[in-house]
């Protein structure tokens, strides 16, 4: 069960580990491009992790790499052409941004990191959590970009006529500030949160306690 | 001609910045950019694999992908080269440098994974350039990804002194001084219409 | 030492195949699908400015000429790309050629800021054009209304509409779209 729940918020590939930014900055211009570019990614990484689990035995470690990236680039095509078929409008949208899955750091980063060692179930579970954390993430810097910059959210107006649009949000410094301010406040939830419980448990584990494992490779 | 590809130049540097307005290649921007050499070694590096790996992969849609009407496989394809050209980019490097190999050396394997070097070959085929226009384009993404990280990296130093509110520190500081360098390249845009 | 290259090759070629086989299998079930959706998406475009599911299609350099024979004339419809302020414009637009006038023009993708630039797809922009006649001066601030802070997307419209539609004319009266 773990494995399917460290996805979603104690190593939460956006706002914890901080990998495959660019989708999220690019495409989160509305909630549903959020949402629809998060499942898509799902999809890829839940198939790829099974994939890469099944063929653990197979697939000998020197040739693991060139290996993986071609299992994910067949099956970001596929999803590519699928959302092109049945879902053209949102293919439209997202663009390049369906294609630039394959160098998706999570998908590479979960099939190096736990695919590749851990039974099919585990993996498929890892999949699912992590790319739902993913899809939720993205889902949120879309709703409050949209929110900020056209007053609605998934489409429908929220805010009255009143509301002046801070057009700002939807360009791409927008983008920038949004996450930062979002990472930000995060971060500044955990530090009160902190201060609460000092010199008693040790902090709550949160989303922002484990930028440690951040590192350069993407 | 020489106009045009002047202006495909100032577009991709400036007006259309990889990474500040089309969003390509944040990973080694937030993730590289904390040291001024370090990012200018990183942006070389990047800068050489975009063009070799354009022209490459600019070749292969040409004669083998459009010809035998293969273009299911083009993402498949194009990720193989950009793999095989870092991989012997960093061998020759090797061989014949080992200064540069010291500098470059350790960016490149990364650069496999940078979704600007997928992007920009991908777009070469979507715009439909000639083998000059790829390479200039690809040449013109790549100073402007080494632009944006060397800027970043710039302010980044200066950063390390400043009183940043605690909840600040960190990657929020970095995403809002990224978000407001990309509000000044914001004043490029309608420069070229390209 | 040998062997093991040989597993090596062996498991590469077995994934590349089974990838490869994989992508044409999908690319089959798929590729039909695709093209109705673009042709679709084409004649809806096409309908909505002529303002009718039947019309015949001309290939000229370049691109199409939509045409229709309606109780007010002969109406044409064609795409142009006018350069905007971030990028083409891509636009649909209806011409009658009898009367001499823009019917419609419909906004299909643009690059131009939200908010700003992107406010040429709002209605209240593009009626300006519908039975606007080509006899008038397409002015931007003149006869027609510029949106507020995005006086190069505005012009970019006006001009591309104007110059796209003089030229389609010339080539229908020229006889270009056969019947």
């Amino acid at each position: 069960m773990n494995n399917f729940l460290k996805g979603l918020w104690k190593e939460n590939p956006i706002f914890v580990i901080m990998i495959g930014m660019c989708p999220t900055l690019a495409v989160t211009t509305a909630a549903v491009n959020g949402i629809a570019m998060g499942l898509a990614t799902t999809a890829v990484l839940v198939c790829s992790n099974l994939l890469v689990s099944l063929l653990r035995n197979f697939i000998p470690k020197a040739v693991r790499i060139p290996s993986y990236i071609v299992m994910i680039a067949a099956l970001v095509t596929v999803v590519d052409m699928v959302m092109e078929a049945f879902f053209p409008e949102i293919h439209r949208v997202l663009g390049l941004f369906i294609a630039l899955i394959i160098v998706n750091c999570i998908i590479m980063g979960r099939a190096e990191a736990f695919a590749a060692k851990n039974p099919p179930l585990a993996a498929l579970l890892d999949g699912l959590g992590m790319g739902l954390g993913f899809t939720w993430a993205l889902t949120l810097i879309g709703s409050v970009r949209e929110l900020l910059g056209a007053g609605s959210l998934f489409g429908i107006k929220v805010l009255g006529s009143a509301y002046q649009p801070v057009i700002l949000a939807l360009l791409p410094p927008g983008a920038f500030i949004t996450m930062g301010l979002i990472l930000a406040t995060f971060k500044a939830v955990e530090i009160s949160r902190k201060k609460q419980v000092a010199g008693g448990v040790t902090g709550v584990a949160g989303p922002i306690s484990h930028t440690g494992q951040h590192s350069i490779s993407q | 001609m020489l106009q045009g590809l002047f202006l495909i130049l100032v577009s991709t540097v400036l007006v259309n910045n990889f990474v500040l307005s089309r969003f390509l290649g944040i990973c080694p921007f937030i993730g590289v950019s904390e040291r001024i050499e370090t990012a200018l070694s990183m942006g070389w590096a990047t800068t050489l694999v975009m063009t070799v790996s354009a022209v490459v992969t600019w070749g292969l849609e040409q004669y083998v992908l459009i010809p035998f009407d293969l273009g299911f496989l083009q993402y498949v394809v194009y990720i193989l080269v950009i793999a095989t050209m870092v991989q012997t980019i960093e061998t020759i490097l090797a061989k014949t440098s080992p200064a540069l190999h010291r500098t470059l050396g350790i960016f490149l394997p990364l650069i496999t994974t940078n979704c600007a070097v997928l992007g920009l070959a991908i777009l070469v085929a979507q715009k439909g350039y000639n083998v000059l226009e790829a390479a200039v384009f690809a040449t013109g993404g790549g100073l402007g990804f080494t632009l944006a990280l060397v800027l970043l990296a710039g302010i980044r130093e200066r950063l390390e002194w400043a009183d940043i509110p605690e909840a600040f520190k960190g990657k929020p500081i970095v995403l809002i001084t990224a978000g407001l360098l990309s509000m000044a390249f914001l004043g490029f845009t309608g420069l070229v219409a390209q | 030492m040998n062997n093991t290259l040989i597993r090596y090759a062996l498991v590469l070629t077995v994934i590349a195949v089974v990838s490869g086989a994989a992508l044409a299998y999908f690319n089959g079930i798929t590729a039909e699908k695709i093209a109705e959706n673009r042709r679709l998406r084409e004649q809806a475009a096409v309908s909505a400015v002529l303002g009718t599911e039947t019309f015949t299609t001309t290939e000229i350099e370049g691109g199409k000429i939509y045409s229709a024979d309606t109780p007010a004339g002969k109406v044409v419809a064609f795409t142009t790309a006018p350069p905007g302020f971030s990028g083409p414009i891509s636009l649909m637009v209806s011409v009658n050629v009898d009367q001499e006038r823009v019917e419609k023009i419909v906004v299909l993708e643009h690059g131009e800021t939200p908010g700003l630039g992107a406010r040429i797809t709002e209605a209240a922009f593009t009626d300006q054009f519908a039975g606007k006649s080509l006899a008038d001066p397409f002015r931007v601030k003149h006869d027609i209304q510029v949106i507020t802070g995005a006086t190069i997307s505005t012009r970019a419209v006006t001009e591309g509409v104007k110059a796209a539609a003089d030229k389609v004319v010339a080539l229908v009266k020229a006889g270009v779209v056969g019947e």
